[in-house]
């Protein structure tokens, strides 16, 4: 079942804008490579699901995927065939907002060659342009 | 061990601000700044192609010669940008070679745990180890041999070997790497067709139908 939040202080939620990059979670922080997007985007719980599945499908028992983004916003809709007014839609279903070097998906206990078809097969399933990131250590 | 230390050519920066820096970074400079030993901060800009190189290769410590005086020092930050691919900015401090520093070193896990072919899974916690050690003996890399862990086993900072001269500051009771058993992910129920679960809406009271459940099922309990 895709991921939503468990409670909430609000059932709806405006739009809202996505600007600039990110300035968080946009470094390989749990596993050793991580998929990195390089759009701002909407990603549907139900887009994350299918990344998560191809991955696990691929990785069978091996590694581990850690999914970085939490789909935190609703996203309402109209009835087809209904005229405009009468009040906002009814919560259809959850996103999660990722803009420019959000890290998505990490992998760890592989690998670099198969972390990358597996998170190549990840990428498939997602709405955005993404890269292939390695963990980067420390210098300082 | 790492090397001693690298010269690095810097000049000292007079214009300061988001725009001179980014005018700088266009050709092809590093802004960085120099502090410590209750001196003088001082701004500079890097070449940024040779810098780039040198961090790269894990170096620490460099010679910076900044309008004919030669510095020892130590890379405190590297700032990123948001991709991660370009150097924004780099802190420097200045170091002795007879003191002691506090970094982050990589670690690195050897071998193939004998409980992988018990069905179990290698999981590395920490892969950055914060360490106090002499400026010359900054680590390149801490590794530890795995390849004897069995099911279930797990390593502790205290049980890394360190390099002479080299002490762990964090807990010496933090996990560094553990062998797990991978379970099968429970598979949740899904809703059914038309009807949209809904998440629970914090500070509003439930409806009466609700409640009369809420009730039965606390009659239950």
């Amino acid at each position: 079942m895709p991921m939503m939040p468990k409670r909430v202080k609000f059932r709806k939620s405006q739009r809202g804008k996505m600007k600039g990059n990110a300035t968080r979670g946009n470094t390989v922080a749990f596993g050793e490579y991580g998929l990195q997007t390089l759009e701002t985007s909407w990603i549907s719980a139900r887009q994350i699901e299918a990344g998560r599945v191809a991955a696990s499908h691929f990785l069978r028992r091996e590694g581990r995927l850690f999914i970085r983004i939490f789909p935190h916003k609703p996203v309402s809709g109209k009835p087809l065939e209904t005229r405009m007014g009468k009040g906002k839609g009814e919560p259809e279903y959850w996103v999660a907002i990722v803009k420019p070097g959000t890290v998505m998906f990490e992998v760890t206990g592989v690998d670099e060659a198969t972390a990358k078809r597996a998170l190549a097969r990840v990428a498939h399933k997602m709405p955005v342009q993404t890269r292939f990131v390695a963990r980067r250590h420390a210098v300082a | 061990m790492a090397k001693a230390s690298v010269n690095i050519a810097a000049k000292a920066r007079e214009e300061k601000g988001s725009r001179a820096n980014k005018r700088l970074r266009d050709a092809g400079l590093v802004p960085g700044v120099i502090y410590g030993h209750k001196e003088a901060v001082v701004t500079i800009t890097l070449p940024k192609k040779e810098l780039v190189g040198h961090l790269e290769h894990g170096v620490h410590v460099f010679d910076l010669a900044t309008d004919g005086k030669t510095e020892k020092v130590l890379v405190k930050e590297v700032q990123y940008d948001h991709l991660g691919l370009e150097v924004l900015h780099v802190d420097f401090a200045r170091v002795s070679l007879d003191e002691k520093v506090e970094i982050t070193v990589p670690l690195e896990l050897k071998g193939e745990p004998a409980g992988e072919k018990d069905g179990g899974v290698l999981q590395q916690i920490i892969s950055e180890l914060e360490v106090e050690c002499l400026v010359t003996d900054i680590p390149d890399l801490i590794t530890h041999n795995v390849s004897e862990m069995k099911l279930d086993d797990v390593v502790h900072i205290k049980d890394l070997k360190l390099p002479a001269g080299v002490r762990a500051l964090q807990d010496p009771e933090q996990i560094v790497c553990q062998v797990k058993e991978v379970k099968e992910e429970e598979v949740a129920p899904v809703a059914a067709e038309g009807e949209s679960a809904e998440p629970e809406i914090i500070g509003k009271k439930p409806e009466e139908g609700e409640a009369a459940e809420g009730a039965a099922a606390e009659e239950k309990k």
